[in-house]
């Protein structure tokens, strides 16, 4: 100390040039991914995690909160299956969870915090947290593409022949008609139907992710919506 | 994500509910083959065993004829449509234990949706190419459809009533411990077999598609594969309203050394319990003529709406009671 404080502000003037031309020591983030100091960031497999709360209560930052996200059978009983979901704003990303974890559920990916904040806005909307509502509507999707899959191979594979006029007309038992079926036409019924898809769609994102984005979503559907049946009214 | 993909194509989903269709219409024309003193089904497999399948796959192969005065879009939407609710309502169903696979508080009134979107879906087909025979049918379903529905409502709310739940896990958890509800609501479950056969379309209801009267009803235009979803829709609802009505008033997998828990003595007892109900439905079915559409409106109006409100005030009386 001594000897320091005997240096002239000269040499504190020279340290400090010198040090503004050389490397920093610290490292940038983004590059470091390489060098073995890194942990990574913790992500959770959901196949693999029985909900036993420990890295819960093992985290030092509080940065995991144990969610449901469905159900499961234990013993034949029927129970909420929870998952840890991490908050990579909190987390110190020290690696205690993956390595407190039981069933090694929990995987220190090779990454920078950088990458796992990047990455926390995409896990829990497309791959963990399936509502049950969710569940159900995704499963009707798989039935409908089921379906169409096999319609179109068997359109695909069906006989095909050419006809004359005659058997592309509707069978009316011998009367005449004309088979206009403008007439049942509804105008603006096609832009009802897609409206109240578009609300409908609204209504249920913002009972399951119940965010101010969805509810803008919402609100937003609804103005576009009473703009169109005024401008319908005042025509 | 890999038991959604089990749930929708493999248990309760596509491939279960496309084999239960196809046995139900074998058991279905070879039933009302004998009581009508005939064969049915006999060649193909073991005693016509794969009729329906080898039917199903000729249909699908066969071309497909859209007709020129159709709207091609709903023309082909809907009998895909139509196959996907009654699929869609069978992973609603607890069959092996006292839960569904997709189950939750509150279902029933998601099933009370998809019986209306049948409804629905079945008149789309209907006028997707109208015609004189179809715009007759369509107006025939629709007719039967007000007649119905009411009644099935109120037999599905009586059962809910007495178990005080909304849920079908929750309607078997309550049979498992006191038994089926046949035994507390008999008028109930006759209601409901017959509202069953007015829904299904079966013969002393099948005003919709009657064959020697209005060609094939809403379904005289289809051919080729459309024509094969339509007729394998009529069975898969078939299929989804039995389990329904033998999990609300059977006790679905419910039965004598039952847990609770996924069984194979469950699925058991849900198998034998829908096959005694198709029994059931196809001898009344099958041994009846058609009644007309005056008859229809006075028995359902004049009979059956009276003994399903009595039914719903016993029920009440049951819940709210002493």
């Amino acid at each position: 100390m001594r000897l320091r404080n005997r240096k002239s502000k000269i040499d504190v003037v020279l340290y400090s040039l010198k040090s503004m031309f050389s490397k920093p020591a610290t490292i940038d983030l983004r590059n470091s991914v390489e060098i073995s100091v890194l942990r990574g960031y913790p992500v959770v497999n959901p196949d693999k995690c029985t909900g036993c709360s420990l890295c819960e209560r093992s985290c030092p930052s509080n940065a995991i909160e144990m969610k449901v996200v469905g159900k499961r059978v234990v013993g034949g009983r029927e129970v909420d299956k929870k998952i840890p979901i991490f908050d990579y704003y909190k987390c110190i990303y020290c690696g205690l969870c993956a390595e407190v974890c039981p069933f090694k559920a929990i995987e220190m990916i090779k990454g920078t915090p950088l990458d796992a904040i990047k990455f926390s806005h995409l896990v829990p909307a497309f791959s963990i947290i399936l509502d049950i509502r969710l569940k159900a509507v995704i499963a009707y999707f798989i039935i409908l593409a089921t379906l169409f899959l096999i319609y179109g191979i068997s359109r695909f594979f069906s006989f095909k022949a050419r006809h004359s006029q005659a058997a592309y007309e509707p069978f009316v038992g011998g009367g005449y008609y004309n088979g206009r079926w403008e007439k049942y036409y509804i105008p603006g019924l096609l832009k009802f139907i897609f409206l109240f898809m578009l609300i409908e769609i609204a209504v249920f994102a913002s009972l399951i992710y119940e965010t101010r984005e969805i509810l803008a979503l919402f609100i937003l559907v609804l103005l576009i919506m009473i703009v169109l049946e005024l401008r319908e009214m005042r025509q | 994500m890999m038991d959604l993909l089990i749930y929708s194509l493999l248990f309760p989903g596509v491939a279960f509910s496309f084999a239960l269709a196809f046995w139900f219409e074998y058991v279905e024309r070879k039933l009302t083959a004998h009581i009508q003193q005939r064969i049915g089904p006999y060649f193909t497999g073991f005693k016509g065993l794969l009729q329906p399948i080898a039917d199903f796959a000729k249909l699908l192969l066969k071309e497909e004829i859209v007709p020129v005065t159709s709207d091609r879009l709903v023309f082909v939407l809907a009998p895909l449509i139509s196959l996907s609710i009654p699929i869609f309502g069978m992973c609603f169903v607890p069959m092996a234990s006292t839960r569904s696979p997709l189950g939750f508080s509150g279902d029933v009134y998601l099933i009370i949706f998809l019986l209306v979107a049948e409804a629905f879906v079945t008149v789309l087909m209907g006028i997707a190419a109208l015609t004189p025979y179809t715009l007759i049918g369509v107006g025939r379903h629709i007719l039967q459809y007000t007649m119905y529905e009411g009644v099935f409502l109120l037999a599905i709310a009586s059962v809910a009533i007495q178990t005080r739940s909304l849920g079908l896990d929750d309607i078997v958890e309550y049979q498992m411990v006191n038994g089926p509800m046949i035994l507390y609501q008999p008028l109930g479950f006759a209601i409901a077999i017959i509202s069953l056969l007015a829904k299904l379309e079966k013969r002393p209801f099948d005003l919709p598609h009657a064959k020697q009267e209005i060609v094939a009803g809403w379904m005289t235009e289809f051919s080729g594969a459309s024509l094969a979803f339509v007729r394998l829709f009529s069975y898969l609802s078939m299929v989804w309203s039995i389990s329904l009505i033998a999990d609300l008033y059977l006790g679905g997998p419910t039965g004598y050394g039952f847990t609770g828990d996924y069984s194979l003595i469950g699925f058991a007892y849900f198998l034998i319990k829908i096959n005694l109900l198709l029994v059931l439905v196809t001898v009344i079915s099958a041994s009846s003529g058609r009644i007309r559409v005056v008859g229809l409106a006075r028995r359902f109006w004049g009979l059956i709406y009276p003994l399903a409100i009595l039914q719903f005030i016993l029920a009440s009386m049951v819940r709210f009671g002493p």
